[in-house]
């Protein structure tokens, strides 16, 4: 009952994580409708697949993971969480199963949302004929799932940590940073652009895989997640 | 196995300057209709939330049914045999009252299907009514009807009768009764309303400023807590010292009035030797008794 619970809670975060999809979906499309040379269609892909990783991931995460536990928190500053929370621990659950829970669900929606995006991707790929190989498209999937990791770990933790408005502006300003960081407002090294290694784009056009930033991302995400059921756990209500 | 449904032993609880209890002590023996009173913010709240593992408390020591409130395990031993009421009483918002309803029977293997019937019945709850529709009143009823159709062994209630109407509150104390008499379950529960309390409750405890001024039974306590009222012939001035260590005391003239707590036999018997003229012992009830003692500790 806990997970339909859980689903409850999810399923509005789902129609507006799929509204996202769907606007991913329709950009895919658009992006790769008429490239015109090969070499114009590859740097399309590396644009998308980037907005992919460091914005339209990290804002689907943001959505599912929702207000931790919580069934509802009110948008406004510190509007603290919903008192449904006191009905719910008197309950004989614990706090750590409640909120892994509820966090598994929105992984699940994560993971499928981040699968979906790619696969659109490779349909407009296939259908419309644009000159990026197929397999560079399937091979950005275990780099894509595990900056989800990253940012699902970060969002979880925001939203246990502050109420719903702050976890969100909070999740969407890291987002921005990171998108800037990729579009070059910053002068970076290749290896300290993210969402080039984990949209696998670096993987793919060079052969270097670039593990300080997958292992930093896997690390951020079991440690915030430790970090969220810590929190859970030891707070007072 | 514990006699007692509750025993609370030297319980501090301190919210950055404000000390919620103060070395706090009570015992509610299991089977108990147990009433927790006292003023807003004397820490009812806060204990309540320690026995859930809610709140933690910084020293002392809570169990419930033997079982530590602060450990994880007990604790959730603790919420298996244990209903609770809180004071704040939203409830999801996206459920009907059915969904709440086969939410919280999911995880009580005891639950009264026949007693979840009765409390929609008496209460007028329906099915398929959304949480967000309802007003604070159904909100308490649909509270009640969850706590009350658990099985649960202890029930713990925080304000019930909050927004009830008047055949609510008949119902909620109708219930209460029932339940303690027939099912031997323990309630504890605060509440403003004195006068219902008085009506229900046989085991009290009064809290005052995180301390319990008093912790009985409520025949025991109104036995024991009673208005001396004493009129002397000369100056009683001498006396009013030495009275009020037993409990507050009132000169008007040359009429002394005090509140003998557990000593009025005491109190008449020095009252005579120093020349009382007339002695009128009176028997208070639980809103004076809760009137004077937390007045005459403000004092």
């Amino acid at each position: 009952m806990i997970w339909r619970k859980s689903w409850w809670e999810c399923r509005a975060r789902v129609f507006w994580a799929a509204f996202a999809y769907v606007a991913v979906s329709c950009m895919a499309l658009v992006f790769f409708s008429n490239p015109p040379t090969a070499k114009n269609a590859l740097a399309t892909w590396n644009l998308f697949s980037i907005l992919l990783a460091c914005f339209v991931t990290p804002i689907i995460t943001v959505l599912l993971a929702g207000s931790g536990i919580n069934s509802q928190t009110a948008w406004g500053m510190f509007q603290g969480f919903h008192a449904s929370m006191y009905f719910l621990l008197s309950m004989p659950v614990s706090r750590r199963r409640a909120l892994l829970v509820r966090s598994a669900l929105g992984a699940i929606f994560t993971v499928l949302f981040v699968l979906l995006s790619i696969g659109t991707v490779a349909l407009g790929v296939r259908l419309l004929g644009a000159g990026v190989p197929i397999a560079r498209v399937f091979g950005s999937i275990p780099f894509m799932l595990i900056d989800a990791f990253g940012f699902y770990g970060l969002s979880t933790f925001l939203c246990i940590l502050l109420d719903e408005f702050w976890a969100g502006m909070l999740g969407m300003g890291i987002t921005g940073l990171l998108f800037g960081m990729e579009v070059g407002f910053w002068v970076l090294p290749i290896h300290f652009k993210p969402a080039q290694i984990l949209s696998g784009e670096l993987f793919l056009s060079t052969g270097v895989v670039g593990w300080p930033v997958i292992v930093f991302f896997l690390l951020m995400g079991v440690s915030f997640l430790a970090a969220s059921v810590y929190l859970v756990e030891r707070r007072e209500y | 196995m514990s006699s007692e449904a509750i025993e609370i032993r030297g319980l501090v609880k301190q919210y950055g300057n404000i000390r919620a209890l103060d070395g706090l002590n009570l015992t509610v023996p299991r089977g108990a209709l147990a009433g927790f009173v006292g003023l807003n913010g004397a820490g009812k709240t806060t204990t309540l939330k320690i026995l859930l593992q809610m709140a933690c408390a910084d020293e002392g020591a809570a169990h419930v049914f033997g079982l530590n409130t602060a450990s994880r395990i007990d604790s959730l031993n603790i919420r298996r045999r244990t209903a609770f009421v809180p004071e704040r009483k939203d409830l999801f918002p996206y459920m009907t009252i059915g969904e709440v309803i086969a939410f919280t029977k999911s995880f009580y293997p005891k639950w009264r299907s026949d007693l979840e019937k009765r409390y929609l019945k008496d209460f007028g709850l329906k099915y398929e009514q959304k949480i967000p529709q309802l007003s604070k009143g159904t909100l308490s009823k649909l509270h009640l009807l969850l706590a009350f159709s658990r099985g649960a062994e202890l029930i713990l209630l925080d304000e019930p009768t909050d927004g009830l109407d008047p055949l609510g509150v008949e119902v909620f104390l109708q219930a209460l009764v029932g339940l303690v008499a027939e099912e031997g379950v323990t309630v504890f529960f605060s509440s403003h309303r004195l006068n219902e309390m008085e009506q229900v409750a046989d085991y009290l405890c009064l809290i005052h400023k995180g301390r319990a001024l008093l912790n009985g039974q409520l025949d025991d306590l109104k036995t024991a807590c009673r208005r001396v009222v004493l009129v002397f012939g000369g100056d009683s001035s001498p006396l009013v010292r030495e009275f009020a260590a037993t409990g507050p005391v009132k000169q008007d003239g040359r009429t002394l009035t005090v509140l003998a707590n557990g000593a009025v036999a005491s109190v008449v018997e020095r009252a005579k030797v120093f020349g009382a003229t007339s002695v009128d012992i009176q028997q208070l009830s639980l809103r004076e008794m809760f009137l004077e003692l937390v007045k005459g500790d403000a004092q």
